[in-house]
């Protein structure tokens, strides 16, 4: 972002936030954590319907992976924005992915990485249970957790969430 | 040819430019996304008036919006709030990473079901910030801001635009290419891309012929990201082509090499709004700095 005029230092200041938690990933790096997830998931839980994935802006520069691109994918600010209207729909085996991986200073985020996998079908949970055993994505997280979340539970995910980064007292890092 | 197969059916465009400075004088971020908000909201009740669009899928695309905005999910849902509390439908996603070719990504998203479904999307690209060096950009020319939306039918099992990448070089030959390889399997159809630099759109015309292409409107606009083609076919059907039904087809493309392709049909009752008048009323057009070095500059209708 080119900055011309000393307001413009002066406005773009205004991102400035103080934050404890470190930027352990480059832009790219979180692309490829990302991507690493969607195809690990995909391999252990064919039948997942839908991926809805957390980015927020774009990297400029830095291309999206084709994997997060395909039309399974969708990417938006908040994916859990997205389950009513999937509900609504009869949508089985969504998956939704929110991530607060700063890669950059401005960035809000703890460093977390949530996965929501919803609306599953019995050969679904099974995968999902190959795919907590396996996933070399998981294995490079600290601080693991899975828990169920039920049904009266998914009008609230973002504070469910919230109350589970809260409970970590040490924040987690990215190998 | 092929069978005729259904195709997304537009029922409104509606555009309004927002030069910067965007809500001069207005001195807090959370003022100025409100002011935003206020654009989005009053060209979605026109959209929507008489259509019945209460359960209408509603999602708002943008290359340009500021992080403060777009990383901010208190910041989003303030603007997704107003927009709900106007009795509107809300946002279920803000989209930027697809850049200028979101609203692609988010019909092929909202259409992957197959089901019939009323969908408005709103492209917003405003300069929150004021910021000169976003004016122009060297292989882009001056920016043109602004907020459109549209108001799309999807029968059942609609064909849904096409979205592609990632490519080298932003994707725009593989881009042409795909137009043209759709030539082949449905015929020529108007096709509006986005607004393009010269050099550019010799490319464009060269590989594609001039004679189904809508005019390029950079000179007036400048590139208005997601937003070039919706206004090229909107200018196109004012002037003088509303009234009947016709295909088109229509593409974008992202700068970091992935673009969206589709066919629609307009409908012979399409409404359009076109507003300009909010770039008529101020507007310093100094070339700045960073203008003068990527030889751009803002340009005036």
């Amino acid at each position: 972002m080119p900055l011309v005029r000393p307001l413009e230092y002066a406005e773009v200041m205004r991102f400035e936030r103080q934050a404890p938690v470190p930027v352990l990933l480059s832009p790219s790096q979180r692309y490829l954590l990302l991507k690493t997830l969607v195809v690990e998931m995909r391999q252990y839980v064919p039948s997942i319907s839908v991926f809805g994935l957390r980015l927020f802006g774009p990297d400029f520069n830095v291309q999206l992976p084709r994997e997060l691109l395909a039309s399974d994918v969708f990417i938006t600010h908040a994916p859990q924005d997205l389950l009513p209207a999937l509900l609504d729909s009869g949508t089985r085996n969504v998956v939704l992915v929110h991530h607060g991986l700063r890669a950059d200073p401005i960035e809000r985020g703890e460093n977390e990485l949530v996965i929501w996998a919803l609306m599953l079908s019995p050969e679904s949970r099974e995968g999902i249970e190959s795919f907590l055993s396996n996933s070399v994505v998981l294995r490079a997280l600290a601080r693991r957790r899975v828990r169920p979340i039920l049904r009266e539970e998914l009008a609230r995910l973002s504070e469910i969430a919230q109350i589970a980064i809260q409970s970590v007292e040490v924040c987690g890092s990215v190998g | 040819m092929t069978q005729p197969q259904a195709l997304p059916t537009i029922r409104s465009i509606a555009h309004r430019l927002l030069e910067p400075p965007f809500a001069a004088g207005t001195l807090s971020i959370e003022d100025r996304i409100r002011c935003l908000g206020d654009h989005i909201c009053n060209l979605l009740a026109w959209s929507l008036q008489d259509s019945g669009a209460d359960t209408c899928q509603h999602l708002v695309c943008t290359t340009y919006l500021s992080m403060y905005l777009t990383g901010d999910v208190s910041m989003c849902n303030r603007l997704f709030d107003q927009i709900e509390a106007q009795q509107l439908p809300r946002p279920q996603a803000l989209i930027q990473p697809y850049q200028c070719a979101g609203w692609g990504y988010a019909l092929r998203y909202v259409g992957r079901g197959g089901c019939a479904q009323r969908v408005v999307l709103t492209i917003a690209d405003v300069d929150l910030h004021d910021l000169q060096g976003c004016r122009s950009h060297p292989l882009i020319g001056a920016s043109g801001f602004g907020v459109t939306c549209v108001l799309i039918d999807l029968e059942e099992g609609a064909e849904l635009p096409s979205c592609n990448g990632p490519y080298p070089n932003s994707g725009f030959s593989e881009f042409l290419h795909a137009i043209r390889s759709q030539r082949r399997v449905h015929g020529c159809t108007p096709t509006f891309l986005p607004f393009l630099v010269p050099e550019m759109r010799t490319i464009a015309e060269r590989l594609l012929g001039k004679d189904d292409l809508g005019v390029d409107r950079h000179a007036a606009y400048g590139h208005c990201f997601g937003s070039d083609p919706w206004i090229g076919l909107l200018e196109w059907l004012q002037a003088g082509k509303s009234g009947k039904e016709h295909v088109v087809t229509l593409g974008a493309v992202a700068y970091d090499g992935y673009f969206t392709l589709g066919r629609v049909r307009v409908s012979a009752e399409v409404r359009l709004r076109l507003e300009i008048e909010a770039s008529e009323e101020d507007v310093q057009a100094e070339p700045s700095a960073w203008d003068a070095l990527a030889g751009g500059g803002r340009r005036r209708i």
